[in-house]
């Protein structure tokens, strides 16, 4: 994963966090927009992460960037997860197109790795960016996931079958 | 592909819109000073007030408080109400001496056009409750936002409506006639509170209930323990109970304790005893009852081996299912705490381990005729169905064999139909090929002779 600024001092009044806030919001923003590849949901998300880093501070706990970044990464999870259930009750298939993608995908990633990825389902995205992005191991996949380990393996497996098919079919 | 794939390249630096990172640095700021503008991201949808329930003393063991409904509390709640900015209903802003109508209302022609227009209703896709008189409601949603149709499987007549925007609705039944939709989760953002909808599904009329701050303790037959089954765990969240109160047509949350823990999720009859998860002290989360309606707790200790500090609750999730003294306990989406099953006959003073293999997924517990049932799954896929044997003794379950795909699932979003078509042992749901509605039925789709046979043996 991406290193991320080296704000790891911890907040222990809640003025504080404010500087903290300014010092991680590109850090956190920019690991959301990186694996959500849509503006607006990573700007909701990064929202949701430091009211949740206010309230915690306000509660007189401590956090610094590493924690902010676990919320970040339940948050994602928890995004996946309504929408997966938002495609079943949808019952369509999924378009691999998405508003206001960032920008800078394209320029990173002529192969559109990361739109192949976009294009996935939420739970595939969600266990391949978690192992194969964030480089969590199985065992920690699952437990975001709440899956079994053995369980988590085959939606890995699948998922790594279906990102190859894209991937190869995007760059014929 | 192998397990060696690296996509670590997608993770690049964004930097955040300058207007959007100004506008959050203003909020945070706000928040930490101990008042929050409310989201930048998207403009508020109504004025809504916290919901969160007055903190009130708690106990060790045994405790018993009443809820104080002062004239302190009267005129603050009067305040509140008053300054609320309420969906669309005169009645809300009438004097207190004014019988308050019911909030009900047709539908325009318009809405009825736009839900319609969402297409078919096709079973296991939305949120779906019957009840044990057959009348459903069930919702479903498009880019006009929510959507119900409404009916009965004795008669034709079908009504279509439209709720709004929500992310995630739930729906209970109040009665055999009257349902409540809510959003499936309360926001972290109090700005964001989402209304409740009140549906008729004998004329498809539906109106908004209006969110009281106010806890209340149910002392009316008009109030109703609303949405008791699943509510999705948020950090930083407790549980909270819903009353419904016809005298008033609110929705409140039930006065519970101080301790009260929202992360563990109760599925329990709407009435008599009711359960709520606790953390004592910020310690090991724990269950409570009361038996008047919330006016007083009873505090329960859960099995050693789910006796979790509540610090670790958004991760090791506990389900329960609760019905007088039987209670069932289980942990949920962790693949890392002790995965058996407990159950107790006398309200929590004694835990039996039910050996049921579930294989370290997700797991939802719920109570359907009186009956336990355990269903085994994760958000993404489907799982094993166990029916206790009696609806007295818990501590025997059996397989169900066989059971339609999707007819129960691990999640929200079909929850409630998987209770509500088992909740009387009764009903089916089909899909007519005539007109895309959902109709209940007796003989198709889900089987439930085969949860009546584990019950009553294949001799009686």
């Amino acid at each position: 994963m991406r290193k991320m600024a080296a704000v790891t001092v911890p907040v222990e009044d809640p003025g504080g966090f404010v500087d903290v806030y300014k010092r991680t919001v590109t850090d956190v923003y920019s690991y959301l927009a990186s694996r959500v590849g849509d503006r607006e949901t990573a700007e909701e998300l990064t929202q949701d992460v430091f009211v949740v880093g206010a309230e915690h501070v306000a509660a007189g706990e401590v956090v610094d960037v590493a924690w902010l970044i676990g919320v970040a990464r339940h948050k994602l999870v928890d995004h996946w997860r309504a929408q997966a259930r938002q495609d079943r009750n949808l019952a369509l298939v999924r378009s691999a197109e998405q508003t206001h993608r960032v920008e800078e995908w394209a320029a990173i990633d002529p192969g559109a790795a990361g739109v192949v990825l976009a294009g996935l389902s939420p739970t595939y995205r969600a266990a391949l960016v978690l192992r194969h992005v964030d480089g969590l191991s199985v065992a920690a996949v699952a437990d975001y996931l709440g899956r079994s380990v053995e369980a988590t393996d085959q939606v890995l497996s699948r998922a790594r079958a279906a990102f190859r098919t894209k991937y190869q079919g995007s760059n014929r | 592909m192998s397990d060696d794939l690296d996509l670590r390249g997608i993770d690049q630096r964004h930097e955040p819109d300058p207007e959007f990172r100004a506008a959050l640095e203003h909020r945070i700021a706000a928040i930490v000073a101990g008042s929050d503008p409310g989201s930048v991201t998207k403009p508020r949808d109504v004025a809504t007030i916290d919901l969160e329930p007055t903190r009130t003393q708690s106990g060790p063991r045994q405790r018993s408080r009443r809820v104080a409904h002062g004239l302190l509390a009267i005129a603050v709640a009067a305040a509140v109400v008053t300054t609320m900015v309420v969906i669309s209903r005169d009645h809300a802003t009438a004097p207190a001496d004014t019988p308050i109508p019911s909030p009900l209302e047709e539908p325009s022609p318009d809405e009825v056009a736009d839900a319609r227009s969402l297409g078919d209703y096709v079973p296991g896709i939305g949120p779906t409750e019957v009840t044990a008189t057959r009348s459903y409601v069930s919702l479903r949603s498009g880019p006009q936002g929510w959507a119900y149709v409404t009916g009965s499987a004795d008669s034709p007549a079908v009504h279509f409506g439209l709720l709004g925007e929500a992310d995630d609705l739930v729906l209970s039944a109040l009665d055999d006639r009257m349902f409540v939709a809510s959003p499936a989760s309360l926001s972290q953002d109090s700005s964001r509170a989402l209304p409740a909808w009140l549906i008729d599904s004998v004329t498809g009329q539906r109106g908004a209930l209006r969110w009281v701050h106010q806890p209340t303790a149910m002392d009316s037959a008009e109030q109703v323990l609303a949405l008791p089954a699943l509510h999705p765990v948020r950090l930083g969240q407790r549980f909270l109970p819903r009353v419904v109160d016809r005298r008033d047509w609110t929705i409140r949350p039930l006065s519970v304790p101080a301790d009260a823990m929202r992360a563990v999720e109760i599925h329990q009859p709407g009435s008599g005893r009711i359960w709520i998860g606790t953390a004592p002290n910020d310690g090991d989360v724990g269950l409570a009852y009361t038996d008047d309606g919330g006016a007083s707790w009873t505090d329960v200790e859960l099995p050693g081996p789910l006796r979790r500090p509540s610090e670790l609750i958004p991760e090791n999730r506990v389900v329960v299912a609760a019905t007088g003294d039987n209670v069932a306990v289980a942990p949920r989406f962790n693949p890392m705490v002790d995965q058996r099953l407990f159950v107790s006959a006398d309200a929590g003073e004694t835990w039996d381990v039910v050996p049921v293999d579930t294989g370290g997924n997700g797991q939802l517990l719920f109570v359907m005729d009186e009956r336990l049932v355990f269903a085994v799954g994760d958000d993404f896929a489907f799982g094993d169905l166990f029916v206790s044997n009696s609806d007295s003794d818990w501590s025997r379950l059996q397989r169900v064999e066989d059971p339609p795909d999707s007819a129960y699932p691990a999640t929200g979003i079909n929850f409630n139909k998987g209770f509500s078509v088992g909740q009387r042992g009764v009903a089916s749901l089909y899909r007519s090929d005539e007109q895309p509605i959902f109709s209940t039925d007796l003989s198709d789709w889900w089987s439930i002779p085969s949860l009546r046979d584990v019950s009553r043996g294949p001799d009686e």
